[in-house]
């Protein structure tokens, strides 16, 4: 998802190209496995339209192709201060059978040292029709559950080190194309080094825990990730 | 004036966290959670499988093609009297077996020690337990693994002319971890064709009908075990932890988030999970009718 990055995206440019190569582990993966995404920002006026597409390579899942996004966003100004505002859809085919779909709104505002994000996903399972007729379900057993709300939210601090490299500090249950249930926080570190007013390189490494609020916290995975935004005038 | 704006926005801020933590806020919660776990759920199953090669897996035989099974989960024994009217009704004929499927006390000795003097002979009444996040707290795997041994492990139930397998999961730490996960898929890879209904029982549910403090599962974890019980035809998925109960059909696999059947629980309900003609279904129990 284009969240972290929506008020560094091309102020100055049309479109922009963000690639990045995710390498990590979990309790379901079944050892490392490694995603690669490629996102396409492209400016409108106040409006930017993104587009991103994951490739996953683990020995838990057979489909290559995992998840598809799309957003349009619009950035006005509240007190000088600009927010942005985003729409998006989120589509995961994460098993051969089943579906995972999002949609939903959320706010990004930013200060100097501080980022704000606070908005809602609401999340559709579903079986596909190839999978319908595979496993016998008639049509009148539901085939879908859909999980109503969720909300999402994100809080982060910045800490230029330099003219060129920012440090960002970041609590989350969101990030690119996946969206936790919201008493499932991460915690992420990001480095942004910006090479020239055309590319930034970006890496950061996330951990996932389970259990904060009401069981007892407990490791499920981490990863890091390596990626580069060019910005294309 | 500046200052004191800033000050009044920190502070919100500030507020966030002894809200968050009162969130759930029980007076049985132990908040050591909120930082460290005691145990983890790899080293729970790696000595929950030693367990079990020392204990011959369960396969109970009844006389009749229709049986039940009695399921309650969230007992959060302290308080013992809706366990108890479960209990008496897990005697009476046709009841194979009853689960408790975590929750099942406070994680102090206690009210471990009040619920191990409640529970029947086993070879009378056969009853299957699993550890929910409550029983874990104030390091209470070390007394349930003391007192009932293992929280992962499967069992089966015979009739005339066909079995049922039930496999029972520790979630209790928000997560199955990979070492049971890997288990899971070995057991229904080999297993499930020589049964005829496969039920699953865990702790925490996997769907969210509200917001809650309550945790879950984390997504990627629900979305490979969606998977794999659409896969291998899981008939029936019996959850607790929400306390509200809810019931989530999803092609050939039905997901049963049960109501608490604790005391102070005004709206108290077991599960009466029924095998009938061969197939699986089930029926709430209330205790307390809402007035």
């Amino acid at each position: 998802m284009s969240f972290s990055f929506s008020n560094q995206q091309a102020v100055y440019s049309q479109i922009s190209i963000d690639n990045y190569i995710d390498v990590g582990r979990n309790n379901v993966s079944e050892g490392v496995y490694s995603d690669f995404s490629t996102l396409i920002l492209a400016d409108a006026g106040s409006f930017t339209v993104s587009s991103g597409a994951l490739l996953s390579f683990t020995n838990a899942q057979k489909n290559i192709f995992s998840a598809y996004f799309l957003s349009i966003s619009r950035n006005i100004y509240e007190r000088n201060h600009p927010i942005n505002i985003e729409a998006f859809d989120l589509w995961k085919p994460f098993s051969e059978d089943l579906r995972e779909y999002n949609f939903g709104f959320i706010a990004d505002f930013r200060t100097k040292q501080f980022g704000f994000n606070l908005g809602f996903n609401s999340r559709l399972y579903s079986f596909t029709r190839v999978a319908k007729i595979k496993y016998n379900i008639p049509d009148s057993i539901s085939t879908r559950v859909w999980v109503p709300i969720n909300l999402m939210y994100q809080l982060s601090y910045f800490l230029p080190l330099n003219k060129k490299t920012l440090l960002e500090v970041r609590v989350t249950d969101f990030n690119t194309y996946t969206i936790l249930q919201e008493t499932n926080p991460m915690i992420l570190t990001k480095f942004t080094y910006t090479l020239n007013d055309k590319i930034q390189f970006h890496s950061e490494l996330c951990y996932m825990q389970v259990g904060l609020l009401n069981i007892r916290v407990n490791y499920f995975g981490y990863y890091l990730r390596g990626g580069v935004l060019w910005k294309i005038k | 004036m500046e200052n004191k704006i800033k000050l009044f926005k920190a502070s919100h801020f500030l507020l966030l966290f002894p809200v968050l933590l009162l969130f759930n806020c029980y007076e049985d919660v132990d908040y050591s959670g909120y930082l460290r776990s005691t145990d983890r759920v790899n080293d729970r199953f790696v000595q929950s499988n030693e367990w079990n090669k020392n204990h011959p897996l369960k396969n109970l035989v009844v006389n009749t093609d229709n049986y039940q099974v009695l399921v309650a989960a969230d007992n959060h024994i302290g308080g013992v009297t809706n366990f108890k009217l479960m209990l008496e009704a897990s005697k009476k004929t046709g009841n194979a077996a009853f689960v408790l499927v975590g929750d099942i006390v406070t994680g102090k000795k206690d009210d471990y020690l009040v619920f191990k003097n409640l529970l029947p002979n086993i070879d009378e009444v056969p009853y299957f337990l699993m550890v929910g996040n409550h029983d874990l707290y104030y390091d209470g795997w070390k007394l349930y693994y003391d007192y009932f041994g293992t929280t992962t492990y499967y069992f089966s139930i015979q009739t005339p002319t066909a079995k049922d397998i039930f496999i029972c999961l520790d979630s209790g730490g928000g997560t199955l971890g990979n070492k049971q996960l890997a288990w899971l898929k070995n057991i229904l890879t080999t297993e499930r064709d020589v049964y005829r209904n496969c039920i699953v029982f865990t702790h925490v549910n996997f769907f969210r009908n509200r917001h809650t403090g309550s945790t879950n599962l984390l997504v990627p974890e629900i979305n490979v075990l969606l998977d794999l019980f659409v896969h291998y035809c899981v008939d029936m998925v019996i959850t607790g932890h929400d306390h509200i109960p809810f019931v989530h059909v999803f092609g050939n696999t039905t997901y049963i988030t049960l109501a608490a059947l604790a005391d102070f629980d005004r709206n108290a309900s077991y599960l009466k999970l029924g095998i009938n003609e061969g197939k699986a279904g089930y029926e709430f129990i209330s205790l307390q009718p809402i007035k």
